[in-house]
Formats: C-alpha cells, structure tokens, sequence
C-alpha cells in the first residue's frame, strides 16, 4: 500500500529584480525590473545579455550558476563543486573596475513571506543584505536583517528560511530544483535523458517526503564510493598475487643464481658502456654544432662586409674613363654637351683623363676604386674559404649525428634489456637492489607475508563489495517505493504532463515509469512505442517535451499559494512556425494555470511569442525591450527598424490579445 | 623594404643585361623582372630553396613579377655608371662589363650562372610577350592574381604546386640534362599552352551558353 501524495512544497516567485553596476548592460547597467505575474518576457538581439540575465537571477537565488554540461551526482556535491564555476562565471561580462559594486537584488513572496536579497556579483557564499517579512506587512520596520550578521551568515539564514518556508529537506536540494529542473538554459541540459538527475526530481516531486531524495543520494554515493573502494582493494590483490607468483619463479630460479647475477651484471655493464659512448657522442656532437654556428656567424659577417664593400663601389661614381659621355667623346670625337664633333674634342677631354682630372670640371679624379676592388677581392676569398669550413662543419655534424644516434638506440635497446631481465626476475632483483646480496632463505618467509596480506586484501575487498550490496539495497527499497508513489500519483500527474506535451505535438502521447538496472526514469511512449534514446526524437521535440515536463513536476509538487515558476531561456530554436505556435500554447496554458514564466527570447515575430502574447495579453504577459539595456553591433544598429517592426507586431498581439 | 645592397640583385642585374644586349639593343627593366623571375624559377627547380635566392619578388597592382631589390640595385648601378639608361631601355657601361667579369671570377655569384644563362636563353629563344604570358599561368603568380593588394610571390605555400609542376616537368626532359634552356622553353610553352587551351574552352562554354540562350529564346 503506497503513501499518500507528499505535502506539496512553495516556491519562490519573483516580484522584482535590480541589477547594479551591470557593466554588460552598458546602457543602462543599473536595470530595475519589476516582475508581474504571468510571463515576463525580455526580448533583445543576438549577443547582448540575454542569457546572463537567466544566470544572474539564478545566482541571485541560489548563490550558483548552472554549470553547462555538469552531470548530476548528489545535491550536496552539485552544489560544492559548481561554486568555482560560479565565482568567476561573471568576470569578463562585468568590468573589473565594478566587481565590488555590482551585485543583484530581488525581492520574491514565498507562501506568506516576503524575501529581499542583495547578493554581490563575485560573492556565492555571502548576502550583502537580507530582509524577510510577512507579506501582511506593508513596511519592511522590524525586519529579520541584521546589519551585525556576516556576509555568510546571511547566507545561512537566508538558506535556512527559505527551505523551511519552501518545505525541502535542505538549500542545495533547492539548487538542484532550481538548475535542473526549473531552468531550461542555453546549454539545454535535459531531464528526461538525465538519469540521476531525473530520479532525483521524481524522489522531490513523488517520494514519501524530501528526505527520501537525500537518504537515495547518499546511499548512491555511499555505494559507488563502496563499489570504487573494492574494485581499487581487488586491484592491490591482484598485485600482490602477480608477486606471489613472480616470488615462486624466483624460488625455483634460486638455484641458478650465480649466472642470473653474471648475466645482470654482463647486461649492466653493457649499459654503462653504450650510455657512456651516447654521452661522448652528445658531446662531439655538441662540440661540432657549435663549430658550425660558428662557421655560419663568420659567414654572414663577411657576406655583411662583402654586401657593404659591394654597395661602396657601386655608390661611388665609376672610373671617369668609362662614362658613357667620356667613351663617347673619345671614340667617335663628339662632344654630348655642346654638340660639336671634331678631333679636339677627342684630345681635349683623353687628356684631362690622362692627367686624373674631370674633363668636365677639372676636379682632381679619385685613385681608390682600385682599393674597392681590391678589399672586394680579398672578401670574396675569405667568403669562399668560409663557405668551404661551413660545408665542412656540416659534413662533421651530420656524420657526428648518425653516430650519435646510433650509440642513442644502443643505449636504448641495452636500457630495455636490462628492464626485461628485471621484469623477469623481479624478485632476484629487489633483493639485489635492498640488499645488494640475495638470501634465498628469506624468500619463502616473504612468500607466507605476502599470502597473508593477499588474504587480507581479499578479504576487504569482499567486505566493500558487501558494504556496496547494503548500499544498493536500500537505494532499491527507496527506488521501489519511488515507484509505488510514482504509480500511485500517476493518475494525477499522467493528465497534467499529457495535456501540456500534446498542446505542444499534436499526437496521442504517454508517459511511463520503467525500472532500469541504474534506477527509476520516466520514458515516453508516441504511438505505442517507447522511445528511449536521443536519436529516436528531434532535437526541437526534445527541447519541448522535456519543457512540458518541467512543466509538469512544477503543476504537480506546487503548493497553489506558491507555484514553481520556470525559467526558459531562448526556447524558439529550430522550430517551424505550426510548432512555434503549439509552443506559444503550451506556455499560455502553464500561465493560466498559476505559474509565471520568465523567459528570454530573440527579438523576431516568432509565432512562439505571438500566440503566447495572444493568449496571455497584456494581463499576464510583459514584453521587456532589452535592446535598450546593451550596445548593439553595427548590424543591429544599421537592421535598427527591424527590431522596432517585430517589438511593435507582438506588442500589438498583447494589446489585443487575453481574455 | 628594397635592400639596394642586394649584390646578388646587382650581379643579376648586370648578367642579365649583359647578355641580352648581345642580341637585343638593350633591356627594358621590365624585361629585367621577368628575367630574374625565371632565373630564380630554374634555381627553386634544381632544388634551392627560394629565400636562398638573395632577393624576393612580389606581385603589385602595378605589374609582377617585381623584385623592390632590383628595382633599387637599378638604381644604383644607374647612378654609379654600371648602367646606361638614357632611352626606357637598359645598357652596360663599360664600367658595368668591367664589374661583371670582376664579378663573375668570384666566388660569389658563380653558382647562379647555370639559372641566369638559363633564363636569358629562354628570353632570346621564347617571344617577350609570349614568356610575360606563360610566367603570369605559374603557380605562384596566378594564385595571387585572385588579390587586390601586393603579394609576396614564391612563399613556402607556393612553392608545393611548383615541386609539382617541376616534378612532372624533370620527368618529361630528364633531370640530367645540364643546360636549364630545355626545361624552362618546355615549362615555358607548356604554360602558355595551357592558357590557350583553358581560353578555348572558355570560349566554346560561352558560345554554348549563348546558343542554348537563343534555342529558349
């Protein structure tokens, strides 16, 4: 006979949220955003803050952000280890000259309590302020902050109230709700296909109360911890047994001692000697290298030397002689400047040349082009001698390098001779190594501690392995009474999941509880076939159905005065626009229903919005322009109007839409 | 940058010009650029590594093959009197043929003779319009036509589609023979033949496209 349905839990719903010095928001970091009951929905472009924004209340709530693609183990280790990943989840969005003013405040009604929360930022552990006070109250005089509390007190307090008020078991089981349940982030994390995760909520939303949840976390852990302990204990065992056996093989090798040590022996002076001769080759080798950079460095100040010896020739102007007016003047007897052609011309200017003078200007004539050519020379022969020690340095290196290497696999291969012989006689050779003598009367004493210890090992790893049946067995008690209540509440819970999933798919439906050998899941079944896998499904299907069921838990474990709200953030994905507007619906029936949503979106007049803004209105639906919040990208900016068009389609379906 | 130290620009300068106004009147420097292009192609065929070219060459909007180092050591002979240029076309001094045979008896430039000999065969041996065209379909040059900025030619990505070309090329002239005229005239009119066929081809599709266009018409 199963426990009547739990008592159903509250849950917090939001009221207001402030940001402060939210630099990602660059035009307007200070956002304050009231929170109306229904959907709230904040519409914005690609890449301006839409899902930080999901993050930032989340962590608001619970001190953590959800870490993406983290699987789930037990609530409590959930909780310890995503604190890192939120500590710093918000450096790089916020400016480092904000991290100490920017923080978050919110203010939500829990059953007949109102909270208000102040947390920093890069603070997960600590509330800046706290304030708790029937919702009766019209002022917050007289309440339970207390400016003497600590950060983390605060924290403390704040977590104790509130899963008191909630009617959980402990604040990370809250955390769990929040992150796997209630928020459908962008690293869309699913709970059908979720194992742990999933039977978790289900121990939550169906078990006997919520201490079930953690009693079948612990005994999870406890188990595996059990099952990792006898696996690493049989594992020792294992060792011990190859020494036993490796023991007896030197037992019966004791009688050939003498020649296994001459043969180490011969093994370890090979060893020696070819790593000896690698280590002579490594430094010829290193020797020769630095010869060759050697050769390489004069080579290159010579070509230096050469190259500007080189340009010095050519820069200055060349022998008189050979100018092109002076050849011409003196072969064909005519003057290129003044035109006149006669003998005189030729003598005049053959013999101003003669006398190391312009024929032009009769500057005395520079002598040291000869010089040029000579220091040209005499580098060009060094060049050449330093080519030939280069390619020498070279062929010396490279033969060098193949006799090192040679003495490199001798080395190797006598290293590897010797790790087999040690391999093959391990226990000949720890003696040697301890003792550096061998005492084969001491081998069978060491034979009988080890069989001892082998036992013992055996024995513990039995006794964990036990240890880990006791374990399963009370998971499988708690997972069987799981069931029985799941079975029991099927016939409310059944309807609720079925009339959301269906609005959404438009096909017959159903879901089932089915016991595996790793626990209690739910599966759903199209048609009269249980599809179990991811594959079997399309990733839109995927994303909605897994929604509804979301939707689902948060209808069925909800207290009527407190109804879970959920989290979505840019849902629309990959959606035609008859599935777009089946989703629209199935959101609007949830808000009916009691429960708010707070969701983001991509601005676009997506059918999804519209049919929600149709059937909600301006009632229960508001529509926050967040591209007012960010600085857009030149696209967006230039695309401007566009936004304001699909802005202005969905406002008007609030408008007219509702009832 | 130019380098107008470059003296192996200098020594391909004065080579190139020097033997080529044996036959032709002069050079001009765009004849130069080309020259020098196919030199260092013949070199990076026998297997040297284009950097140890001494100079690089680069495509710009305003023509390539273009080497800045030549360009400058042009300058420079210029101003010196290794070069005569009074016409647009490029002769050597006697200056210039003096510092050549200098030049040519070191140890220094020796090594590119084989290329430039090679490449200003070629020139003498392949119409000047004919090699601009068959240089502008080698790898290198063509990938970077598809760029509207300039473009450092014969860089280590390139050079894979060379070794290629150059390794069915040393198949089709055998890679003993010792005059590098052979295989740049064949590498030379096999681009060149390519361009013509890939023209044709363009042309019958344009003249098959026009005809189905009437047929719908």
């Amino acid at each position: 006979m199963s426990e009547p349905r739990p008592a159903q839990l509250g849950f917090p719903r939001l009221r207001r949220v402030d940001l402060q010095s939210f630099s990602l928001y660059a035009q307007q970091p200070d956002v304050s955003l009231p929170i109306a009951r229904g959907v709230t929905c904040l519409a914005g472009a690609n890449g301006i803050g839409k899902s930080t924004f999901l993050s930032a209340v989340t962590f608001a709530l619970t001190g953590r952000v959800p870490v993406p693609h983290r699987g789930y183990s037990s609530a409590d280790e959930y909780y310890q280890e995503s604190a890192s990943f939120s500590s710093d989840f918000f450096s790089g969005r916020i400016h480092e000259n904000d991290r100490r003013s920017s923080s978050i405040s919110i203010e939500f009604e829990l059953r007949d309590q109102i909270f208000r929360i102040t947390r920093g930022l890069f603070e997960g552990n600590g509330l800046r302020s706290l304030a708790i006070r029937p919702i009766a109250n019209a002022s917050d005089a007289g309440l339970a902050d207390d400016s003497t509390l600590s950060d983390s007190d605060r924290q403390r307090v704040y977590a104790t109230q509130l899963t008191q008020a909630m009617g959980l078991k402990s604040f990370d089981q809250f955390v769990f709700l929040q992150h796997f349940v209630f928020t459908f982030d962008e690293s869309r994390r699913l709970l059908f296909w979720n194992e742990k995760a999933l039977e978790a909520a289900l121990f939550i939303a169906f078990g006997a109360n919520p201490e079930h949840q953690v009693a079948a976390d612990n005994s999870r852990r406890e188990m595996e911890r059990a099952e990792s302990l006898g696996r690493n204990v049989k594992w020792q065992a294992l060792q011990v047994s190859k020494r036993i056996d490796s023991l007896t093989e030197s037992t019966r090798a004791k009688a050939n001692f003498p020649e296994l040590e001459a043969q180490y022996h011969q093994l370890e002076a090979a060893r020696d000697s070819t790593a000896h001769a690698a280590e002579q080759a490594d430094a010829k080798a290193a020797d020769e290298d630095l010869a060759l950079a050697n050769a390489s460095a004069e080579l290159l100040a010579l070509r230096s030397e050469y190259s500007k010896a080189f340009a010095q020739h050519i820069g200055k102007r060349s022998s008189a002689a050979h100018h092109p007016l002076v050849v011409e003047a003196v072969t064909e007897a005519r003057c290129s400047l003044c035109g006149v052609t006669a003998p005189s011309v030729r003598d005049s200017v053959a013999r101003r040349i003669a006398s190391h003078v312009c024929p032009l200007c009769e500057t005395p004539l520079s002598t040291t082009e000869s010089a040029d050519i000579a220091t040209l020379k005499a580098l060009d022969e060094q060049l050449a001698a330093a080519q030939k020690r280069l390619e020498s340095a070279g062929a010396a290196r490279s033969r060098l390098a193949a006799t090192r290497d040679q003495f490199r696999r001798d080395a190797q291969a006598a290293a590897a001779a010797i790790r087999a012989f040690e391999e093959q006689h391990a226990e000949i050779m720890r003696r040697l190594q301890s003792n550096n003598a061998v005492r084969p009367e001491g081998l069978q004493q060491e034979l009988e501690r080890l069989t001892i210890e082998l036992k013992a090992l055996t024995q513990t790893s039995k006794d964990h392995y036990q240890a880990r049946d006791q374990h399963k067995a009370v998971l499988r008690r708690l997972q069987d009474e799981l069931e029985q209540h799941y079975r029991a509440a099927e016939v409310d819970f059944v309807p609720i999941f079925r009339s959301l999933a269906e609005r959404f798919i438009g096909i017959d439906l159903d879901i089932a509880v089915e016991r595996r050998t790793t626990g209690v899941a739910l599966v759903l079944e199209f048609r009269s076939t249980r599809r179990r896998e991811l594959y079997e499904l399309s990733e839109s299907q995927r994303f909605f159905l897994d929604i509804a069921l979301r939707m689902a838990l948060a209808q069925f474990i909800s207290d009527r005065a407190a109804p879970a709200p959920l989290y979505i953030d840019t849902p629309e994905g990959s959606l035609d626009i008859a599935y777009e507007a089946r989703a629209g619906e199935m959101f609007a029936q949830f808000v009916t229903g009691g429960h708010d949503i707070l969701m983001t979106a991509n601005i676009n007049s997506s059918q999804l919005l519209r049919k929600l803004a149709g059937r909600c209105g301006a009632e229960r639906m508001k529509l926050v322009r967040m591209t007012e919040w960010a600085e857009l990208s030149e696209v967006q900016v230039e695309e401007g109007p566009l936004f304001q068009e699909a802005y202005a389609i969905i406002e008007k379906d609030l408008a007219s839409g509702g009832s | 940058m130019a380098d107008p130290e470059s003296y192996q620009a200098s020594y391909d300068l004065l080579a190139i010009a020097e033997r080529l106004e044996r036959v032709w009147d002069g050079v001009t420097a765009a004849e130069l650029h080309l020259v020098a292009y196919v030199a260092c192609l013949l070199a990076i065929y026998r297997k040297r590594p284009a950097s140890d070219w001494g100079y690089a060459f680069i495509r710009s909007p305003w023509g390539a093959p273009f080497s800045p180092d030549l360009e400058a050591s042009c300058n420079a002979l210029r101003v010196g009197g290794f070069l005569d240029a009074r016409t647009d076309v490029l002769t050597t001094t006697p200056s210039g043929r003096d510092f050549l045979a200098f030049l040519s008896g070191g140890s220094q430039h020796g090594w590119r003779t084989q290329f430039l000999d090679g490449a200003c065969s070629s020139a003498l041996a392949v119409p000047a319009g004919a090699m601009r065209n068959a240089v502008q379909e080698e790898p290198s040059l063509r990938r970077s036509s598809v760029h509207r900025q300039p473009r450092p030619l014969l860089t280590a990505g390139d050079t894979v589609a060379l070794y290629e070309q150059f390794g069915v090329l040393a198949e089709v002239v055998g890679t003993d023979v010792s005059d590098l005229m052979v295989p740049s005239v064949v590498w030379l009119t096999y681009l060149s033949e390519a361009k013509r066929l890939e023209e044709q081809r363009l042309a019958l599709a344009e003249t098959g496209s026009l005809e189905s266009r009437h047929r719908v018409d």
